[in-house]
């Protein structure tokens, strides 16, 4: 899973920026499937796919529209999905998020987690696998 | 062609409580690209240049640019043009952090704030929406509180503009700011109070696609790599600034005896040392921050740990507060500098002009043009407490703060005693953290710059590292042009003015074609930064302003001590360095541009047109 160093983060956004132009050729931080939220003195928060097992968010689905690969991963069937969003209450960690409706989960990119190449600091950084 | 645009700006009128959007022409769009380009083409075109800064014909020209909100690193300022209550000449400034991002996704290049409202208001640009909300319960109130309510109204996830005291109050310097970040110079806090706008929130969430994104992503990615190459490197400028934000240079200005110290008249602070970064590091815990996308994160939050100022934490100060409210007052407590700091952050105030105004002050306090019974209490050089009063009363315009909230040009206008010989302002502009008597490049900058004593365009860092000889005044005339233009150029695309010091320009340029399908030449980017200078320098002329203005104060000719020797700027070298600058301008001996150069630019004065 993705992993964070809030100490190293500088809140620029640029692993947001990233992501949701590899996801949909658009630079819009709020398409991201991850979320960075802070406000100083406190530390930066990471809110991102944690790869759960027995995810609450696949459980919380009253349409069937989510489901979970061996390696962790969450897929959306957005065929199925009404946004109704109740697997975004259901996450424990905030991982789930919403754009207009629409649900983003992040897919690891394969596990590469491209967001990762556009981290000047290394805060954010591939994890071990599941 | 122009995918990475908008293509429409909003213009937001007090006074009728309306909306109305426009496209922005093609050609517009293609002459002048987009932040502080299309910003000054309008603020020239539709504001004459008579008018009187702080009145309702004013307007305020928030303006992005074609890169901004893209993964092109270095591209996340937003451009404001207005015209200056301290100087009288058109002004453009730039504040950092994810404001210009915010705007853009509203569905806007550019917002223009007009008219005046009829009581305390701040505004919610949407997507769809303008909302008018009056708010005279925030009258009086600090940035911060102003931010929360907007954030509370229109979502958290919202950028902002606002001010505080000082903006209600008209201080002349006083600033707009977004967070932590600040358009700082030249009184447009004081534009947006006299028009009763409090804050402006922009309330979107639409993304930028780009002309051709393979090619996008390559140049995107050749920069980020360029810039994380240059951060790594913990010698160079860049890699100091990411380590100790741009307050990691004062060291270095202080050893080599060009830091302005007790109001410009010495060029070293003894006890520098006392007020840098690594100062505020030894006093708790910090943290590096960013603006939108920039991997140099040159920003510096710091918190303190000890002593009766337990808990207290801000963002800075930058260096060139610390030569403000530090060195040039004289000023070695970085608590009392911290504090001050955030004074001017809280109010919404110039930290460069409000500092550089009380060195001048503490000065004419020592020669008698001031008394303690006028002031209210002793301000000699040193005076932390002092500092910190002043600024209160500055904001506030209470007492000799009243006098003080004016600038130092108009200060010495009121003091007379030849105070004029030491107010350090151009064009009523404070001065900037460098020092004319020690570089011929920054004396050439500081006396013609269009936004006055800016530092913003100048050859200071190569005449600090010894790349051009500071003392001679010979090619400096081309080298001032070039950069005028060139960093007009870049501001077009509101890049950082940290971006081209390690990356050349040409790449940012392929980052604009691929990111719109124009095919701009360099030759052509650089002509367009000329077209901005001297569109700026016909207005300013326009508003009253003459070869006369292209000045320093005395105190820049006379001799400054540098370890033990004494150094002085030729006063007639640096006159004839400005006739030069005249003659490779294209303007005639009083500093008019020629029709000729005019025709050949492609600009008339479209005022009132």
């Amino acid at each position: 899973m993705l992993r964070f160093n809030p100490e190293q983060c500088t809140e620029c956004h640029a692993c947001r920026l990233r992501c949701s132009f590899v996801k949909e050729e658009e630079y819009n931080p709020d398409k991201a499937r991850l979320s960075i939220t802070g406000k100083w003195p406190e530390l930066p928060k990471l809110f991102s796919c944690r790869l759960c097992k027995d995810p609450d968010c696949v459980a919380a689905c009253p349409f069937d529209a989510l489901s979970q690969n061996e390696k962790g991963i969450i897929a959306v069937d957005y065929e199925a999905c009404t946004e109704c969003g109740l697997c975004v209450d259901a996450c424990p960690y905030d991982a789930v998020l919403q754009f207009k409706g629409r649900i983003l989960i992040c897919d690891t990119c394969d596990g590469e987690y491209l967001c990762t190449k556009a981290c000047s600091t290394d805060a954010i950084f591939p994890g071990e696998e599941r | 062609m122009y995918e990475a645009y908008n293509r429409k700006l909003l213009r937001v009128n007090l006074t009728e409580k309306t909306q109305v959007t426009e496209e922005i022409p093609a050609e517009v769009i293609n002459d002048y690209i987009g932040g502080m380009g299309t910003g000054t083409f309008y603020l020239t075109k539709e504001v004459p240049p008579t008018t009187d800064a702080l009145a309702p014909e004013n307007k305020l020209i928030f303006s992005t640019g074609p890169l901004t909100g893209t993964g092109a690193p270095l591209f996340a300022q937003t451009a404001l043009v207005t015209k200056s209550p301290l100087t009288g000449g058109v002004i453009n400034n730039y504040c950092g952090g994810g404001l210009a991002q915010k705007i853009k996704s509203t569905g806007y290049d550019m917002v223009i704030i007009e008219g005046k409202a009829d009581e305390l208001t701040y505004v919610v640009v949407g997507e769809e929406n303008v909302e008018f909300v009056p708010c005279p319960e925030l009258k009086g109130k600090d940035v911060d509180e102003v931010e929360d309510v907007m954030k509370e109204k229109a979502g958290r996830n919202c950028g902002t503009a606002a001010i505080g005291l000082a903006g209600e109050n008209r201080v002349n310097y006083a600033s707009i700011l977004s967070a932590t970040r600040v358009f700082g110079r030249g009184g447009n806090g004081a534009v947006m109070g006299s028009k009763n706008l409090k804050g402006i929130a922009f309330s979107g969430s639409r993304g930028v696609k780009v002309n051709n994104p393979q090619l996008f992503a390559q140049k995107a990615e050749e920069a980020f790599d360029s810039f994380k190459k240059a951060t790594d490197n913990e010698h160079g400028l860049l890699g100091v600034f990411s380590r100790f934000g741009t307050g990691g240079g004062l060291k270095l200005l202080n050893d080599s005896y060009v830091l302005a110290t007790k109001n410009h008249q010495l060029a070293h602070f003894e006890t520098g040392e006392k007020i840098n970064t690594a100062a505020y590091h030894k006093l708790g815990r910090s943290r590096r921050v960013a603006c939108f996308g920039c991997p140099v994160h040159c920003g510096q939050l710091h918190s303190f740990e000890t002593g009766e100022k337990k808990g207290f934490y801000t963002r800075g100060p930058e260096y060139e507060t610390m030569y403000s409210l530090g060195s040039d007052c004289v000023n070695d407590d970085p608590m009392v500098l911290a504090h001050a700091h955030d004074l001017c952050e809280k109010y919404g105030m110039d930290t460069l002009s409000a500092g550089c105004t009380i060195a001048f002050a503490m000065e004419c306090y020592e020669k008698g043009l001031l008394t303690e019974e006028e002031i209210g209490f002793p301000l000699p050089f040193g005076a932390g407490e002092g500092i910190l009063k002043m600024l209160e009363l500055i904001a506030r315009r209470e007492g000799v703060g009243d006098m003080l909230a004016d600038g130092t040009k108009r200060m010495a206008e009121k003091l007379g005693g030849g105070s004029e010989d030491f107010a350090m302002n151009v064009k009523g502009m404070e001065f900037a953290a460098w020092m004319p008597q020690r570089m011929t490049g920054v004396a050439l900058t500081f006396a013609v710059s269009n936004r006055g004593a800016c530092h913003k365009r100048g050859p200071m860092g190569a005449e600090l590292m010894g790349v051009l000889p500071m003392e001679t005044t010979e090619g400096k005339a081309a080298i001032v042009m070039e950069i005028q233009d060139r960093v007009n150029a870049l501001f077009t695309l509101v890049g950082c003015r940290f971006a081209d010091f390690e990356v050349p320009i040409e790449l940012f340029i392929q980052l604009m074609n691929a990111a719109t399908g124009m095919e701009k030449s360099p030759e052509e980017f650089q002509v367009m930064g000329e077209r901005i200078w001297n569109l700026e320098r016909l207005y300013n002329l326009a508003s009253g302003m003459s070869a006369a203005d292209d000045t320093l104060p005395a105190r820049c000719f006379d001799p400054v001590d540098v370890r033990g020797e004494m150094k002085q700027l030729d006063e007639k070298a640096f006159r004839n360095l400005v006739k030069e600058y005249y003659r490779l301008r294209g303007w005639d001996e009083e500093g008019v541009p020629t029709q000729q150069h005019l025709e050949k630019l492609g600009i008339t004065a479209h005022w009132g047109s």
